[in-house]
């Protein structure tokens, strides 16, 4: 008789959707079928950053054979948020970025549509547009939304009437003149982050259909049930009226987190029900009409004493949110929160204000604003290392937080594995060995860079996770989830925690895509910690159908349930005196015979809910009632060996070694490939990408000039490094890691940088000519 | 619940994966991305004038279509017929004789010519500018002729033809032409082609006794050439060294740096004469600002390029006994 | 304007009505159900609709249907031999050289082709057959291990 438990978690274990990938047969929005009836939708988008429409001319459109509707903003009052409504489904009355959309055309034909669409005439009157973050904040800035004041969902965050400042927040803590005092030298900088796309392979897209009042929305989408929520909102159904299904999707990272065209298609497909409307965008539309990540320029001013002790910082963000702070709100918030940086920090001041520009909508984008942040934070660390003339890396050691360790407001760190991080990712570039400062020919130098990074899993709504776990004769058992699996393994993930737990082999174990009407409520999602979230959901929903099948087990076979177990899916008993053992598979497909011998086919559901709670360490109390609970930091570490050729500017890296805490790592394969992914990503962040815009109109559309890295890009070495300090409440020990992976990457190349040239850079993207200008400017 | 889907008329796939939401009903129209246009294929060059002198205006050639395609989509050019040239025998194929010189038919792809083992053996720096050149999807298709016409500064394969003194042959209404590479370019996206023209081939003279090249670019991140230069020295029988610089994306169009070349024949042989002839590369240079660098940017680095191709081609020279 | 055309795709002759503005990606796509290729840029940008086009490595958003007369074409969903994986499909399963898979049809063609010519590629030559091909994913390295994997199990 086997008795030992499967171990499955903790280990490798491919793909559970792999394989369909690797043969093209899985189905991505694009790819489904929606029958003849299907009509085709194309989006009008402005040309204008700001201005008034004097007209919006459809007439030629409405008249072209096989145009179905054409709408505008006159058609829908609707306006989108789940915080804050400051986003309307179609332009109203003016435009207030290029690429907003302002019609949308809806044919017999894709061709048509888009015909349509540009026959489409607006007039427009210009306006001067708000373009930049800190002239933005000034009293004599255009404003973005003049009537913010009256827009819904004010109870959450905090503008400051009259002015672009959509939400605000502050945090303070410790006697700052005291701070400054104690310190010998005190270095004020600000730093840059511009606008990034998320650049997921697939663009948006999006299928709707009303039905007997009732509407079917398929769509590309990181959360349904965000969309779900925010689109029946918006379109006043009830959440129950709108079922949301989310197909493969071709990768989020943030961008697909919530609605942008969906709800347009949507709103167009209930002035049309019997039909369902589709809408992919491409390429180019996809860089104007969807999100961006938010920019940042951050105001760092820190004292420190010569021994290295950080005497004082203070810190503020001003967030370029584009024209809605809605989806950016989390990154607004967490910046306080994080805003000092993973280090001790008793004297602290931290603001950030979301402005609003005339830009294209805030997106979070993986890392939640961390990303930008830690690019401020981090380099601001070398700074303060050099003026003292102390190694960064016993700076930071130095300075780290520790499980244990006070941070504001009377919270007490948990444990992590932040400095193993920073230690294990410094000794795998070969900290202490100084780079090969110059190659022969004397035009290449070489430096090495390190950074760290903590991320909060902030609680902006109550975190509810539910999970299904079905067992039936047709499919054995099923787990259904409320997260969506866009690349990051969170499908395998779920599979795995359920053969383990359940007993069962994985093979017997599939998945189900979400499907709103088939209820696993997951408002989480996204935000690297689907794995602690729904991993719990998942682990307790296992727990509750064993539950079920034993007592339906023990109860037949008149034992009690404490002698029965499930191993490798069968159910086998303890008991002394009978060694009873049945197929699961059998139970299922048979049934049993029960104590009144009659024979039953059971089927089982079980279900599983998860509910984060602020810890009370971390807890925010009552004196700050608009800052979220954290519930605990991810921690982690990158360092890099650079390559920079001294005349035309180009750097390559040449090694990283990125080291995350993951609590516990599920399925170690998946989390290197996390790494190894989110290390690229930071890679291209730090060296090529940026939107650039001309007077609000973004130039670079297409990957053409968009670029994000190429395999010939990627150092020759990326060697992950894993740490296990286990989280407390989480699955089996795990935290998540999908967004932390990004976030220390750019920091840490910037840093090899100026340890190379003994130049800072203080603005993203480190691009061959600005590193070529810089050294210049050094030259002269 | 296993879900048939019908391909297209007689196929049938189980997807395994589908749930019950899918539409058993199958008919997938998204439609296309371009515009409506006719397409013709002519398989003779009197059929292909014929269509040329037809359409006129409305009429664009058609050959590896990755910059055509692009801009149809692009909405760019709205063309009413693709002439595809593809068909055409006289376009084809790459010849070699020691004493002719090389022949390349404008459709060669670039993959072919690359591939082709005469041009590595007597010309490998358009060899060198072909592996530059976008990615192997993008070289199996775009061709010679393309890559000419489109006379965009950033294209990578034209400072190379423009170092080994290429001739292009064109057939028009009036019959055919040459005219040399360096007298092709009028301005970007301008040639000296006149309308309904065809470029037929590119020829390039006898290779010389001994000849090396480099071609240096800076490009990162993505596909585009940022800046380039191709450096090429050439001997006959003498010690003579007969030197040749092209630029791309530092003008409207590929560019010879005529100055550096007659400085290079001419000057004392030492580090002085490789800066002067660097600084002269950048004088000839006319770059432009625009969204991948500032035309400052791009002046300075054909000065490194144009020095960095000069010392490899001369360490190379100086490899065989100077 | 229609044409007629035929050609030889995943080894079954096929015959086609397609209009002269139609890509070869749409026909695939849409009038022949092989939705492997995709479609994320339609300018040759990406390298998520790469096919093989008589032996070599094309996108297909870039190709009009009608140029694909006579021709062979291989698509990811062809590279599987009866329901057998191909190696390189094996290979991308079994070492992570895929996360969301919207990039991973071309990067197999790619790949695939890439073992047509060379059977025991190493890292450069690995990195310049795919350097067409975007992935924002995995970060690529995995690709580049599974590739390698590909080749020696083929022999
Ligand atoms: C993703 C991508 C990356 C690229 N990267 C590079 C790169 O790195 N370097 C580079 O140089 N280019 C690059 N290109 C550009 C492109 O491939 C070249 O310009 C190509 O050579 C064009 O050739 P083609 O055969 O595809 O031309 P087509 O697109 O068929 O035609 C181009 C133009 O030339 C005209 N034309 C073509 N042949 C003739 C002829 N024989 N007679 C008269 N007119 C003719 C056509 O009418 C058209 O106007 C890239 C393109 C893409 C899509
Ligand atoms: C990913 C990708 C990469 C490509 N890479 C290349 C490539 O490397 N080479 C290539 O030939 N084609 C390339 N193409 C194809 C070709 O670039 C497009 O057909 C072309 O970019 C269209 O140009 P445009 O419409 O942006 O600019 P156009 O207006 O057609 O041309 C202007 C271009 O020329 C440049 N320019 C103009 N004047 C000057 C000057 N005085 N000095 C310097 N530069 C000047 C500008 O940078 C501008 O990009 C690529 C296409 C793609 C999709």
């Amino acid at each position: 008789m086997v008795t030992r438990k499967p171990h499955i978690v903790g280990k490798p274990f491919p793909r559970v959707e792999a394989e369909l990938k690797v043969s093209g047969r899985s189905r991505y929005i694009d790819d489904i079928r929606f029958g003849p009836d299907l009509l085709h939708a194309c989006l009008v988008p402005s040309t204008e950053a700001h201005a008034a429409l004097l007209r919006v001319d459809v007439s030629a459109a409405r008249e072209m054979p096989g145009v179905v509707k054409v709408l505008t903003g006159q058609d829908f009052t609707a306006w989108l948020g789940l915080f804050l409504k400051d986003r309307p489904l179609l332009a109203d009355d003016r435009v207030r970025y290029v690429g907003q959309p302002v019609a949308v055309v809806v044919a017999e034909s894709r061709e048509i549509a888009k015909r349509a669409a540009s026959s489409v005439m607006v007039e427009y009157k210009s306006m001067p547009a708000s373009l930049d973050v800190m002239a933005g904040i000034e009293a004599d800035a255009a404003l973005v939304h003049p009537e913010l004041a009256s827009y819904e969902g004010l109870e959450h965050v905090t503008p400051i009437t009259g002015t672009n400042v959509g939400d605000h927040v502050q945090l303070q803590w410790g006697d700052m003149e005291a701070g400054w005092a104690d310190a010998d030298v005190v270095i004020e900088h600000t730093y840059k982050v511009g606008r990034l796309y998320h650049a997921s392979l697939e663009p948006h897209g999006a299928v709707a259909k009303m039905e007997d009042g009732r509407m079917t929305l398929w769509a590309s989408i990181q959360r349904p049930y965000t969309h779900r929520t925010m689109i029946a909102q918006a379109l006043g159904l009830e959440p129950g009226q709108l079922r949301v299904i989310a197909p493969c999707v071709g990768g989020g990272f943030g961008g697909k987190a919530f609605p942008c065209i969906e709800a347009i298609v949507a709103a167009v497909a209930r002035e049309l029900p019997g039909r369902p409307i589709k809408l992919v965008l491409d390429r180019r539309q996809e860089f104007a009409c969807a999100f961006m990540r938010p920019g940042l320029t951050a105001r760092l001013k820190a004292g420190v004493r010569r021994d290295g002790v950080i005497t004082a910082l203070k810190a503020a963000y001003y967030w370029n949110v584009g024209a809605s702070v809605d989806a950016a709100i989390r990154v607004v918030r967490g910046a306080v929160l994080a805003g000092a940086g993973p280090y001790k920090t008793p004297n602290c001041e931290v603001e950030s204000y979301a402005v609003y520009t005339h830009e294209p909508p805030a997106g979070p984008m993986r890392g939640n604003g961390m990303a930008e942040l830690h690019w401020a934070v981090e380099q601001h660390i070398d700074r303060l290392a050099d003026a003292i003339g102390m190694d960064r890396l016993a700076f930071r050691l130095q300075n780290l937080v520790k499980g244990g360790d006070r941070l504001y407001g009377g919270r007490v760190m948990h444990a992590t594995g932040l400095e193993t991080c920073v230690r294990g990712a410094a000794e795998a570039i070969a900290w202490s060995e100084q780079s090969k400062s110059l190659a022969g020919d004397g035009r290449k130098v070489y430096g090495k860079g390190l950074a760290a990074m903590w991320n909060p899993v902030v609680a902006m709504q109550p975190l509810g996770v539910t999970a299904l776990v079905t067992l039936d004769n047709e499919r054995i058992c099923t787990v259904s989830v409320g997260g969506v699996e866009s690349g990051q393994g969170i499908y395998t993930l779920a599979v795995q925690l359920v053969a383990s737990e359940l007993g069962v082999p994985h093979s017997n174990v599939h998945f189900e895509r979400v499907d709103t009407e088939r209820g696993s409520l997951d408002w989480t999602a996204t935000s690297g910690h689907l794995t602690w979230t729904m991993g719990n959901a998942v682990v307790r929903a296992a727990q509750d159908v064993k539950r079920q099948v034993l007592s339906f087990v023990a109860q037949a076979w008149d034992e009690p349930i404490g002698n029965l177990d499930i191993i490798e899916g069968v159910i086998v008993s303890y008991s002394p005196t009978s060694e009873r053992t049945l197929n699961l598979t059998d139970l299922l497909s048979e049934g049993i015979a029960t104590a009144d011998s009659e024979r039953v086919r059971p089927s089982f559901e079980g279900k599983g809910f998860f509910q984060a709670t602020g810890r009370p360490a971390l807890d925010s109390g009552d004196e700050e009632p608009r800052i979220p609970p954290i519930i605990h930091f991810s921690t982690g570490a990158q360092a890099v060996e650079v390559e920079i050729d001294v005349e035309t500017g180009v750097t390559r890296v040449l090694q990283m070694a990125p080291a995350f805490d993951v609590g516990h790592a599920l399925n170690p394969d998946i989390v290197r490939a996390q790494i190894k992914g989110g290390s690229v990503q930071g890679l291209g962040m730090a060296l090529l990408e940026q939107i650039r815009f001309d007077h609000g109109f973004p130039l670079n559309r297409t990957f053409k000039d968009y670029n994000i890295a190429t395999i010939q890009d990627i150092p020759k070495r990326i060697d992950p490094i894993i740490v296990e300090v286990p989280q407390d409440d989480g699955p089996y020990g795990a935290r998540g890691i999908g967004e932390h992976v990004l976030i220390p990457t750019a920091p840490a190349i910037a840093s090899a940088i100026s340890n190379a040239l003994g130049i800072y850079l203080d603005e993203l993207p480190l691009t061959a000519e600005k590193i070529w200008q810089a050294l210049e400017i050094q030259d002269t | 619940m296993v879900i048939y889907i019908k391909f297209g008329c007689n196929a049938i796939r189980r997807i395994p994966e589908m749930n019950e939401w899918t539409y058993s009903d199958f008919y997938l129209e998204r439609g296309g991305n371009l515009h409506p246009f006719d397409y013709a294929k002519p398989t003779s060059l009197a059929e292909a004038r014929t269509l040329l002198a037809q359409t006129a205006a409305d009429g664009v050639v058609l050959a590896g279509g990755s910059d055509v395609l692009r801009r149809i989509e692009e909405e760019v050019i709205r063309p009413q017929v693709l002439i595809d040239i593809k068909g055409l025998p006289e376009l084809r194929g790459i010849s070699f004789s020691v004493h002719g010189g090389l022949s390349l038919g404008a459709t060669t792809t670039i993959s072919a010519l690359a591939a082709h083992n005469d041009v590595r053996r007597h010309y490998s720096l358009l060899v060198k500018a072909s592996h530059q050149l976008g990615s192997l999807r993008i070289r199996n298709r775009a061709t010679v002729g393309g890559n000419i016409c489109v006379a965009l500064p950033q294209t990578d394969l034209p400072p190379a033809l423009l170092c080994y003194d290429a001739t292009c042959h064109l057939l028009g209404p009036e019959g055919e032409r040459t005219v040399p590479l360096s007298e092709c370019y009028k301005g970007t996206r301008q040639t000296a082609l006149e309308p309904g023209e065809l470029l037929v081939r590119v020829t390039l003279p006898a290779p010389a006794a001994y000849s090396y090249g480099a071609y240096h670019t800076v490009r990162q991140g993505g596909q585009t050439t940022v800046v380039g230069a191709a450096v090429l020295a050439r001997r006959a029988s003498g010690p003579s060294t007969e030197w040749r610089i092209a630029l791309a994306a530092a003008a409207p169009y590929p560019l010879r740096a005529y100055e550096a070349e007659t400085h290079l024949a001419s000057a004392e042989p030492g580090a002085a004469m490789v800066e002067k002839a660097a600084e002269l590369a950048m004088r000839a240079a006319q770059p432009a600002d625009d969204i991948r660098a500032s035309a400052r940017y791009r002046r300075s680095m054909v000065g490194v390029l144009v020095r960095r191709g000069i010392e490899e081609v001369i360490e190379q020279l100086s490899g065989r006994g100077r | 304007m229609k044409h007629q055309i035929t050609c030889k795709i995943n080894d079954e002759v096929t015959r086609m009505e397609v209009e002269s503005h139609r890509t070869l990606l749409d026909a695939l796509r849409e009038d022949l159900g092989l939705v492997g290729a995709k479609h994320a840029c339609v300018s040759g940008e990406c390298g998520s609709c790469n096919i093989l086009f008589d032996g070599e490595v094309v996108s297909a958003c870039m190709i009009l249907a009608v140029e694909a007369d006579g021709a062979e074409i291989i698509t990811v969903e062809g590279l599987a031999e009866s329901e057998r994986l191909h190696a390189l499909q094996k290979a991308f399963l079994d070492h992570n050289a895929l996360q969301c898979g919207f990039c991973s049809s071309g990067m197999l063609v790619s790949s695939y082709a890439l073992l047509q010519s060379v059977s025991r590629p190493n890292e450069q030559e690995i990195r310049a057959a795919l350097e067409g091909n975007l992935c924002r994913c995995t970060g690529y390295a995995d690709i580049i291990k599974a590739v390698q994997v590909a080749s020696r199990a083929r022999r």
